[in-house]
């Protein structure tokens, strides 16, 4: 299963961040930390998947991330997860994020984080894969807006 | 924060404003749990569905996990699940998902249970989501989900199926003994798997890259591993009818593609599990050939995804070494890539993939990456050198061919790191004590040393004592080396051998001397050689050669004080070892400044107490006159024997005051013992039934623990030959010199 969701910017500051397991704030913030402590590190050309202790109460995870523009997706997962599909799951998330906000960039994410959480709740339901069309997830996203229009 | 505050006291509508400023502020990690009361509130009271769904994950990320606050919303989350609204339904089961305790998940789960059941797929999708965390965190309640499984399984739309795969993988791996309920749903998942890759009718969505559905793949793939291994845990080997399962597994492997992502990951899988389920024949080779093409690739995620898929059979057992010798060289071509977690997966197969046959080659390769590569002090390098330097402990313990090739691969591994301080590496300490490469001054009050295979050494020779006498050679050999570079560890390992087995290899050269005068020395040259060919060319390279061709080679600077010329070195070809060559190298070890760790110097003055103990002649000799009729070479050997002898006692006298009491002990008795005159009567060795003599006592303390008949048979040997050597021929006293310059 997934462990956490981490979106970092390239300064290390947190645009998302969610965990499937029990954290307080302090923990979330010291893995956060030294995920972005590891990813920086990388070169473009290595490989994208790191192993090691990040911190979480499983040892054995694996932080596999993309790199886009300004921002760093990182899943941290464990051993039952494939490492090359997981990096498929990180670009559904990404592309649905983009057509639900019309070219997303970063300052999409900081106005509209509770809309990415939910997207993200979609995709991900309990640290598991929910949905991995892109067409489903968008579309049931958008009934839950209009019917919170509707009703609200 | 304090307006926050104030907003959330005064009831101010835009409360759903405040919350997302609460939430913002919670991310950049600031203390918000005086605010958890309000999101309580606002889930309790939410009027209206965006509230409502602001509030579940305000829940979801502000709420301390084991707080009461989340008992107070138990209430709210259950009156939504049971609502008919599917938006409320929804909402709620993802605030679920995101909530790991298990006493809210326990209390919940019959609520779970009958939206499972419902009509609307999409919240059974969740709901079946939530299950497998239930499942993961009450194992015995996975018995509840199996209908629920069975039932998803089976429907068609693929979303549902692989919810459904989902729960299966959970419920098998809460419970292992379930696995029976599954057989025909597990067929009907083979089935969607085939169709996926072989039919080109049908609705094209979920294609990534031109790959139908990959997700369901793999999770399908997935389920089967899973099985497999719960079988395996079971330990059940019977053949389980799983018609078509190779067909399916054979069509995935051959029909997708592999130039995207997608269809890579699927084939990652396939591989996997192919090798994991021991199937054989040309499914097994397809597997490996995939493995073999990732393996080249110049993607480096391919890459690492082989290597590791590689290990983890390896160390399974599901592949035998032999398959995948072809791809040794890769393999360990990898270790030198530029990318460190390519490094540390390459390593990590490599040392899975020895066995008896491949053990050396692969050793020699990780004995050359340690010295070459890691040499610098980044963390990654340090974490590197230790792993593959107990990975290389690990593997000659349970791979090596010989005794004897096991021996000199830890002298040769003791030997390249003896000398680093600490590897686990604490940067800052490292650092200010190490001022050069490879390790000449270091600080010298580094107390790290490589026991562990200074013990694995010596626990070697006390099974194998043939191989002691050999131990003492490669360690002579070794002597001056250690001396220049300063290796703390090898220091201590030669103090500890020439103590215990010094006298192995004097007595096994007064052997092979009495048995074959011109045979002896290409005897024990050969006998050396022919063992360890392959390794003696590899070792050569390296520069780490212990046989050498009879008489060419010199050594490096010594520093031993005792001989300044440096005769030709030969340790091979030389049959008669002359004591003093023990005592001259112990009393090298003692005066250079490697003996400053204070366990280097214990073990070596030890060392010089048993080999004083057992070569007492040495100290009989008499000062040269000027007036006796020598030839040159009798004058100088007789001088020589006789300067060794009075630097011993001066040695040994020097720790008469040492702080250790230990040392000053031996020290001193040692010390009274020499300056009497019935020093031969004192050392010998105490006959089986031992009469309690006094004498004879202190005697025992230092007499070591070897034989006492070969002991007592060897110096009387010794005493003649000493006799003997006084008026030999020249022929013999060239022998000498050669012997007594070594160094």
């Amino acid at each position: 299963m997934i462990e956490a969701v981490i979106v970092v910017n390239n300064h290390g500051l947190p645009r998302l961040l969610r965990f499937y397991e029990d954290y307080t704030t302090a923990e979330q913030q010291k893995v956060m930390g030294r995920v972005y402590e590891i990813l920086t590190k990388r070169k473009d050309t290595s490989c994208n998947f790191l192993s090691g202790d990040v911190g979480l109460k499983n040892p054995n995870t694996r932080v596999i991330f993309r790199h886009y523009a300004t921002l760093y997706f990182a899943f941290v997962i464990d051993e039952s997860e494939s490492p090359l599909a997981i990096m498929d799951l990180i670009h559904i998330y990404v592309e649905a994020l983009d057509l639900a906000f019309q070219s997303v960039c970063e300052l999409d994410l900081i106005f509209n984080a509770d809309k990415a959480n939910f997207i993200l709740d979609e995709v991900l339901c309990g640290g598991l894969e929910a949905e991995t069309d892109i067409k489903q997830v968008t579309s049931v996203y958008e009934a839950m807006n209009l019917h919170e229009k509707g009703k609200g | 924060m304090a307006e926050l505050r104030s907003a959330f006291k005064d009831d101010n509508p835009n409360i759903t404003q405040c919350i997302l400023k609460l939430l913002y502020i919670e991310m950049m990690g600031y203390p918000v749990s005086w605010a958890q009361m309000e999101v309580v509130k606002l889930v309790a009271s939410a009027k209206d569905q965006s509230a409502r769904r602001l509030g579940y994950l305000a829940l979801s990320l502000l709420i301390d996990k084991d707080s009461d606050f989340l008992f107070m919303t138990t209430n709210s989350i259950k009156t939504d699940l049971e609502s008919g609204s599917p938006y409320r339904c929804a909402v709620a089961l993802h605030c679920l998902g995101s909530i790991g305790n298990e006493d809210i998940l326990e209390k919940l789960a019959p609520y779970v249970i009958p939206i499972l059941g419902t009509q609307a797929t999409y919240l059974r999708k969740k709901a079946a989501l939530i299950s497998c965390n239930i499942c993961e965190k009450l194992p015995d309640q996975a018995e509840l989900f199996i209908p629920a499984a069975k039932n998803l399984t089976m429907q068609k739309s693929h979303s549902m199926v692989l919810s459904g795969t989902q729960l299966m993988t959970a419920i098998l791996k809460a419970d292992p003994t379930l696995w029976d309920n599954f057989l025909p749903e597990l067929r009907n998942c083979i089935r969607v798997l085939k169709s996926l890759v072989t039919s080109h009718s049908g609705s094209s969505e979920n294609m990534i890259c031109g790959v139908r559905d990959p997700f369901i793949q793999v999770s399908i793939l997935n389920l089967l591993l899973v099985f497999a291994s719960c079988r395996r845990k079971l330990r059940l080997t019977d053949a389980v009818d799983l018609p078509g399962l190779f067909a399916s597994l054979s069509a995935v492997l051959t029909g997708s593609p592999s130039t995207k992502a997608a269809g890579r990951a699927v084939l990652h899988t396939a591989a996997r599990v192919v090798l994991y389920i021991g199937a054989g024949g040309v499914l097994r080779d397809t597997a490996l050939d995939v493995l073999a093409r990732f393996l080249t690739h110049k993607d480096n995620n391919l890459r690492y995804a082989a290597l590791s898929t590689l290990a983890a059979s390896l160390r399974d057992g599901t592949v035998q070494s032999n398959e995948i010798s072809k791809h040794r060289a890769t393999i360990l071509h990898c270790l030198t890539d530029v990318d460190p977690t390519l490094r540390k997966r390459a390593l990590d197969a490599s040392l899975c993939l020895c066995d008896k046959t491949n053990i050396r080659f692969i050793v020699s390769s990780l004995l050359k990456y340690i010295k070459d590569v890691c040499n610098s002090l980044s963390n990654n390098d340090i974490e590197m050198r230790a792993a593959a330097i107990s990975g290389i402990i690990l593997a000659c313990e349970s791979h090596s061919p010989t005794p004897r090739w096991h021996l000199s691969t830890l002298i040769n591994l003791l030997d390249i790191c003896g000398g680093w301080e600490n590897d686990k590496g604490v940067g800052g300490e490292y650092s200010s004590a190490k001022s050069s490469a490879k390790g000449s001054s270091r600080s010298v009050s580094a107390t790290f040393l490589r026991s562990d295979i200074a013990a694995s050494v010596l626990y070697l020779l006390s099974l194998h004592s043939s191989l002691q006498p050999y131990a003492v050679q490669l360690l002579l050999h070794r002597l001056p080396a250690c001396l220049t570079t300063m290796n703390p560890s090898l220091a201590y390992l030669i103090g500890c051998v020439l103590g215990e087995y010094g006298h192995t290899l004097v007595l096994h050269g007064k052997e092979r001397h009495g048995e074959d005068d011109t045979e002896g020395g290409h005897a024990m040259t050969s006998s050396s050689s022919s063992s360890d060919e392959p390794i003696d060319d590899i070792l050569g390279e390296l520069g780490l050669d212990d046989t050498t061709s009879p008489g060419t080679e010199t050594h490096p600077q010594t520093s031993v004080p005792t001989h300044d010329d440096s005769h030709s070195h030969d340790p091979g070809s030389k049959t008669n070892i002359h004591p003093s060559l023990l005592f001259s190298s112990l009393h090298s070890l003692l005066t250079s400044a490697v003996c400053k760790n204070v366990r280097v110097h214990s073990v070596c003055v030890n060392a010089l107490v048993k080999v004083s103990a057992q070569f007492p002649s040495v100290f009989d000799a008499q000062p040269v006159d000027e007036s006796e009729d020598l030839s040159d070479e009798e004058r100088k050997s007789r001088e020589d024997i006789f300067t060794i002898g009075s630097e011993t006692k001066r040695l040994l006298s020097m720790y008469a005051h040492h702080l250790e009491s230990e040392l000053q002990t031996r020290s001193v008795e040692m010390c009274t013992m020499l300056r009497s005159d019935k020093v031969n009567i004192l050392c010998q060795t105490i006959p089986g039934k031992g009469d309690d003599d006094d004498e004879e006592e202190v005697e025992e303390e230092s007499g070591g623990s070897t034989d006492e008949k070969k002991i007592e048979e060897g110096e009387k040997e010794l005493q003649q030959g000493e006799k003997a050597e006084e008026h030999q021929t020249s022929a013999e006293n060239d022998d000498l010199d050669d012997l007594l310059g070594l160094f």
